[in-house]
C-alpha cells in the first residue's frame, strides 16, 4: 500500500509524524529523550571475570602464571526526585587476585617470554558515583560526580554534560567536559621493589561534542567527537622492562598523553526480525602514535516465549604507542619504555552472549563473553607478538526491580 | 498458530485485541500487558476522573504561574500543537468548553449569545506552552486529550503487543484500529467502515495487511432540528458544527496519524477536506452527506 511505500511525504505529514514518534509508544530503538523514568528502580549485578592461565610457551617460567581473577557486585538505583530531576548512583565493589606481568624478556632462542609477578596480588576496589538529570525545556543538564579507590591508588571525579532536542525533536545535540584526579600510591608486596615511586599524581580532562538524529521511527544515528588529555604520572610502577644494554629500567612513559575519539552508532529497529539491531564504530587515536579501530555489531530480540536475547561481537585492532618494544637492545634517547601489552601491536575478538526475561516488576538476566587477543588478528601485520596478551571470559548475573 | 480473542471496554467503547499465537500463555501476558497500557492512558488522561492529568491542568486555568506536566504529557501536549498548525487552528485541544453550550442531548439550538461565551475561552493561542508548564490563561479554560489519546492508546497498545512478540494481529478501540501484521496465511484483514446513519453496519469494507484505520463522523453525538442535522464536531473558530462530510477514514502507519488528519478533514469541510487529503497523500476514505462514498483506496 502507497503508505508504506517511500514517497514524497507532505510537509504536513512530516510535520505530525516528527511530532508523533517522539512519543513513547513509538519508541523501540531509544529511550524518549528527556523524559524521567516515572519510577525509582534498583539494579544489581554480580560478575566474574577470569584471565586465562599465561600458556607456557609465553611464560619465562619466573613467577606465577594464574593472571587475573576478578569479582564484581554492582549496585545502581534510579530515582525520580521530581517530574524535572532524576537521581542516579552507581556503585562497584571488586575483589582481585592473581598475578600480573611484570616484564617480558628474551628467552634462549630470543623470542620475547614474560615474566610475571611472584606473590600473588590481592586487591579491592570500591567505587561510587553519582549523576542528577535535569530536564529543563529543551535541555537536560546532567552534572555528575564520583570517587575510586583501592590499597594502592585513589581517584575522584566530575563532569557535566548538556543535551538540547532541536525543533524538529529528531536531532539531539550533546556535549561535556569532565575531569579526573588520580593519585598512585604503590605497594610494596607484589614485589620487593626498592626503586619504585612512593606516590606521584596524574590528571585527566576531556571534552566531548556529540549529534544524535532520528532518521525514522525505526533509525537511529549519533556520532560523537572526544578530546582527552592526561597529564602526570602514566607509567605503570609495577612493570619493568629489559633492556640488554641498560639493566634495571622501569616502565617509563611520556607525562602528556593526548586522546581523540571518534565514534558513529547506528540503531535499527527491523519490522520484519522484530529485533533490534546495532552497529557501533570507533576510531581512536593518541600522540603516541596508537590507533585503534572498533567494531561493535549485535543484535537483541525478544521471542514468543517472553525472553529477550541479545548476541554481539566486537573486533578491535590496534597499533603499537612508538616508544614500545616487547625488550630493548639499546637505550633510546628519549629515555621511554615500555613492553606492556597494552601499548603493543595486537588485535582482539569478543563475543557476548545474553539472556533476560522481565516478570512484572523484575527483570533477571545472565550474560557471557568470551575475549581473546592475539597478533594476527591486527588490521596491521605484527612481526612479534607481546606474550603477555590478555585471553578472557566474563560471566554476569544481573536483577532489575522497577517500583511501578 | 489459533487466533486468541481479548475483548473489552474502554474510553467508551468495546475494544478488542485479536491475535495470532502458538501460545496461549504469552498471548494472554501480551493482552493482559497491553490492556493495562491503555486502562493507564484512559485514567491519566479521562476529564470525568478529578485525579487524572487533565483535570489537574483544567484546575489550574486562570492561575498564570500553571502547571507542571510530565514528559509524555508534554510530548501529547507538543503533538496537538503541531496538529493546531497545521491544520490552521481547526485542531484545537482547547475547544472542549464548547460542550457547556451544546448539549446534544436537549434538542434545543444554544443561543448565539450562549456560543460566543464559551468561544471566549476557546484558543490555543490563551495557552501558554514552555515545557514542562502549561498555562490556561483564562479562567475556566480546558483543554482536552479526548480528541486522540484513544487513537495513541491504539498504538501504545499495539506496541506493547509487539513487544510481547506479537506479529499477527488486530488492536481496535472503539473501531480505531492498528494490524499487527496480516493473518498466517499474509492475507489482509477485512476492515468495515462505519455507515454514518446505521453505525451497527458497514458503507464498505477495505483490506489493511499492516497499518492502521481511525474514523471521525457525525454519527457520534449529534441532534436533528427542523430536519437538519448537528453533530458534535465543532468547529473552535465559530462554535457551531461543522458541516460537509459525514465521516472519513484515514489510513497511515500510526493510528495517531490516521486519527488526527481524520479529525482535521472533518473539520476542514468537503472541498477543503478534500484537497488537503489529497496533499497528504494518504489512503482514505470519504461519506458524503447524501452516503456517497468516495477514496483512494480499494474499497468493496
Amino acid at each position: 500500500m502507497s503508505y508504506n511505500k517511500k514517497q514524497n511525504i507532505s510537509p504536513t505529514l512530516a510535520a505530525l509524524y516528527s511530532a508523533a514518534f517522539a512519543l513513547p509508544a513509538y519508541n523501540k530503538t531509544v529511550e524518549a529523550a528527556g523524559a524521567p523514568d516515572s519510577e525509582p528502580s534498583i539494579s544489581a549485578r554480580i560478575s566474574k571475570y577470569d584471565e586465562d592461565r599465561l600458556s607456557s610457551s609465553n611464560f619465562s617460567g619466573l613467577g606465577d602464571q594464574k593472571r587475573y581473577d576478578i569479582e564484581v557486585g554492582q549496585v545502581s538505583v534510579v530515582y525520580p526526585i521530581n517530574d524535572t530531576v532524576q537521581l542516579t548512583v552507581d556503585s562497584a565493589y571488586e575483589k582481585m587476585s592473581g598475578a600480573s606481568p611484570w616484564f617480558v624478556q628474551p628467552d634462549a632462542e630470543g623470542s620475547p617470554v614474560q615474566v610475571m609477578s611472584g606473590a600473588t596480588i590481592d586487591d579491592e576496589r570500591f567505587d561510587a558515583s553519582a549523576k542528577l538529570d535535569i530536564y529543563k525545556g529543551k535541555y537536560t543538564i546532567s552534572p555528575s560526580v564520583g570517587f575510586s579507590t583501592e590499597k594502592d591508588y585513589q581517584a575522584i571525579f566530575g563532569g557535566v554534560s548538556v543535551a538540547r532536542e532541536l525543533d524538529n525533536k529528531s536531532t539531539t545535540l550533546r556535549g561535556g567536559i569532565s575531569a579526573s584526579f588520580d593519585e598512585v600510591k604503590p605497594t610494596s608486596d607484589v614485589v620487593n621493589d626498592p626503586n619504585r615511586i612512593d606516590s606521584d599524581d596524574k590528571e585527566n580532562v576531556s571534552a566531548f561534542v556529540g549529534i544524535g538524529q532520528v532518521i525514522n521511527k525505526n533509525t537511529v544515528v549519533q556520532s560523537t567527537f572526544t578530546i582527552g588529555h592526561l597529564s602526570g604520572f602514566l607509567s605503570d610502577p609495577y612493570k619493568l622492562v629489559f633492556n640488554s644494554a641498560v639493566p634495571g629500567l622501569r616502565d617509563n612513559r611520556p607525562d602528556d598523553r593526548t586522546q581523540y575519539i571518534w565514534s558513529a552508532q547506528l540503531r535499527r529497529w527491523s519490522e520484519t526480525l522484530s529485533a533490534a539491531l546495532h552497529a557501533d564504530y570507533r576510531f581512536y587515536y593518541d600522540d603516541w602514535n596508537i590507533r585503534s579501530h572498533t567494531l561493535d555489531v549485535g543484535f537483541l530480540k525478544h521471542t514468543d516465549s517472553g525472553w529477550s536475547f541479545e548476541y554481539s561481537m566486537r573486533y578491535y585492532s590496534q597499533t603499537q604507542a612508538e616508544f614500545y618494544e616487547p625488550f630493548y637492545q639499546a637505550a633510546r634517547s628519549d629515555g621511554y619504555y615500555s613492553s606492556d601489552y597494552r601499548l603493543s601491536p595486537y588485535g582482539a575478538l569478543s563475543f557476548r552472549v545474553k539472556l533476560a526475561e522481565t516478570i512484572n516488576n523484575w527483570t533477571v538476566g545472565v550474560s557471557a563473553e568470551r575475549y581473546i587477543s592475539d597478533k594476527s588478528y591486527s588490521l596491521q601485520s605484527v612481526d612479534v607478538e607481546n606474550p603477555g596478551l590478555v585471553d578472557f571470559t566474563l560471566f554476569t548475573f544481573g536483577v532489575d526491580y522497577s517500583f511501578k | 498458530m489459533e487466533i486468541y480473542n481479548f475483548p473489552f471496554r474502554a474510553m467508551g467503547s468495546p475494544c478488542e485485541f485479536q491475535l495470532y499465537t502458538s501460545d496461549k500463555n504469552v498471548a494472554e501476558t501480551a493482552c493482559k500487558k497491553a490492556h493495562a497500557e491503555v486502562t493507564r492512558l484512559e485514567k491519566k488522561y479521562s476529564r470525568y476522573r478529578s485525579d487524572s492529568v487533565t483535570s489537574t491542568i483544567n484546575k489550574s486555568s486562570g492561575n498564570l504561574s500553571g502547571t507542571k506536566v510530565d514528559s509524555e504529557t508534554a510530548l501529547l501536549i507538543d503533538y496537538a500543537q503541531a496538529v493546531y498548525k497545521q491544520s490552521e487552528g481547526l485542531f484545537d485541544i482547547t475547544s472542549g468548553v464548547l460542550r457547556r453550550a451544546w448539549n446534544f442531548k436537549s434538542n434545543n439550538l444554544p443561543t448565539q449569545s450562549q456560543i460566543d461565551e464559551t468561544l471566549e475561552l476557546v484558543g490555543w493561542q490563551y495557552v501558554e506552552w514552555q515545557r514542562p508548564h502549561i498555562v490556561l490563561k483564562k479562567k475556566g479554560m480546558e483543554i482536552d486529550f479526548g480528541g486522540y489519546v484513544k487513537e495513541y492508546a491504539v498504538d501504545a497498545a499495539a506496541n506493547t503487543l509487539r513487544n510481547h512478540g506479537i506479529n499477527a494481529g488486530l488492536v481496535d478501540l472503539g473501531g480505531d484500529l492498528k494490524v499487527l501484521g496480516p493473518h498466517p496465511d499474509n492475507k489482509p484483514w477485512q476492515i468495515g467502515i462505519r455507515h454514518p446513519r446505521d453505525p451497527a453496519n458497514a458503507i464498505a469494507t477495505t483490506t489493511l495487511g499492516q497499518g492502521a484505520i481511525a474514523s471521525s463522523g457525525d454519527y457520534e453525538r449529534f441532534m436533528t432540528i427542523d430536519g437538519k442535522r448537528y453533530a458534535h464536531i465543532l468547529n473552535p473558530k465559530t462554535g457551531w458544527p461543522i458541516e460537509g462530510f459525514s465521516a472519513v477514514s484515514v489510513i497511515a502507519s500510526e493510528c495517531l496519524i490516521a486519527g488526527s488528519c481524520s479529525t482535521v478533514a472533518m473539520l476542514k469541510g468537503e472541498q477543503q477536506g478534500k484537497s488537503w487529503l489529497d496533499s497528504l497523500k494518504l489512503p482514505y476514505i470519504s461519506v458524503t452527506k447524501d452516503m456517497h462514498v468516495d477514496g483512494t483506496t480499494n474499497l468493496d
